[in-house]
């Protein structure tokens, strides 16, 4: 990446960086927002935004993190204005009776649990965190990205960056087992670890 | 090792190797802990696969540089040649002016005409003034 021309504003070299990063901007601003209009609608914003301060960018920065950070905040700006559309919903109230989950009985129980159910309730389950554990925990989970570049992007050091994630883990690890202790019972379960 | 302990395990997020293959055991003749073993630690520790990947639609670049490049205009960029030659005219102008109040002030001082002492040369002056105050400024902002 032409780092030098993007910062003289040449068009044909923010093109470039249009072509080479749109589909990893998209796709996190996806993960935030679970929407395609609003994706689509946060990245012309990211790069619009990053065009008119590309100047500011410092030639050492990695310019994919730097995009990174401007779709998170975007992203986390839209959901602010628009609470009421992404208002967090339990797993319990959205997921639960959608889903009509037989408790296991056979050794293939875990085939019970399509992924495609899985992703909805670990979505759910995001929706239940505090915003920068989320925030953190998606970041984590994209385009491998590092605990060094999370922290860039999110702009906090990387000691908060693992505390987060491991907080992150442990809430949505708390959700889960909520949500699995209700739909199969914890009683069956002390019951069979009674005759164990 | 029962389900109870299975369950703290899990809960506690980071099984060591040893404990991983006691996880496995009891995992292997008990589906209702495997089934919670890979709800509440697979999803969470695989979660890229779990969350909702969507691919872009094929023409999002071509929005994305339309909305980008159609609100910022592209600044029109004035070749060297224009401002040189604009600069040598107002210094030519500048000249041209100069000279002349030079030449007025000159006629003044030896023909004793009167007339022109009040007005005409403060004008010239101020003319004078005011193109090279324009050059200056122009040539300071084409620095």
């Amino acid at each position: 990446m032409d780092v030098a021309s993007l910062r003289k504003g040449d068009r044909k070299a923010f093109q470039d960086l249009i072509d080479t990063t749109h589909r990893d901007v998209y796709r996190l601003a996806f993960r935030f927002t679970s929407n395609a209009d609003d994706a689509r609608d946060i990245s012309q914003e990211v790069y619009l935004e990053a065009f008119r301060n590309i100047h500011s960018f410092r030639e050492d920065a990695n310019i994919k993190t730097w995009l990174y950070r401007i779709t998170v905040n975007r992203s986390l700006n839209l959901i602010k204005k628009n609470k009421s559309k992404f208002i967090s919903v339990s797993i319990d109230d959205s997921e639960a009776s959608a889903f009509q989950i037989s408790a296991p009985t056979t050794h293939e129980a875990d085939a019970v649990v399509e992924n495609k159910e899985l992703k909805k309730i670990l979505q759910s389950a995001l929706n239940s965190i505090p915003e920068n554990q989320r925030t953190a925990f998606l970041l984590f989970n994209h385009d491998g990205l590092s605990y060094a570049e999370i922290a860039e992007i999110m702009s906090l050091s990387l000691s908060a960056v693992e505390s987060l994630i491991f907080r992150s883990k442990a809430n949505l690890r708390k959700e889960l087992a909520g949500f699995y202790q209700k739909n199969y019972g914890g009683a069956q379960v002390l019951k069979n670890s009674a005759v164990k | 090792m029962n389900c109870n302990e299975f369950r703290l395990i899990i809960d506690q997020g980071q099984p060591d190797s040893i404990m991983a293959s006691m996880l496995q055991e009891h995992m292997a003749e008990c589906p209702q802990c495997s089934l919670y073993y890979k709800m509440v630690f697979e999803t969470i520790e695989n979660a890229g696969q779990f969350l909702v990947l969507e691919e872009p639609s094929a023409d999002l670049a071509v929005s994305i540089s339309d909305f980008v490049f159609n609100a910022v205009p592209e600044t029109r960029v004035v070749p060297m040649w224009v401002k040189i030659t604009t600069a040598a005219a107002a210094v030519v102008f500048g000249l041209l002016i100069g000279s002349g109040v030079y030449q007025s002030r000159s006629a003044n001082s030896t023909t004793n005409s009167n007339l022109f002492v009040a007005e005409a040369p403060a004008d010239t002056i101020y003319m004078a003034e005011t193109t090279e105050i324009m050059y200056m400024s122009f040539m300071s902002e084409n620095e």
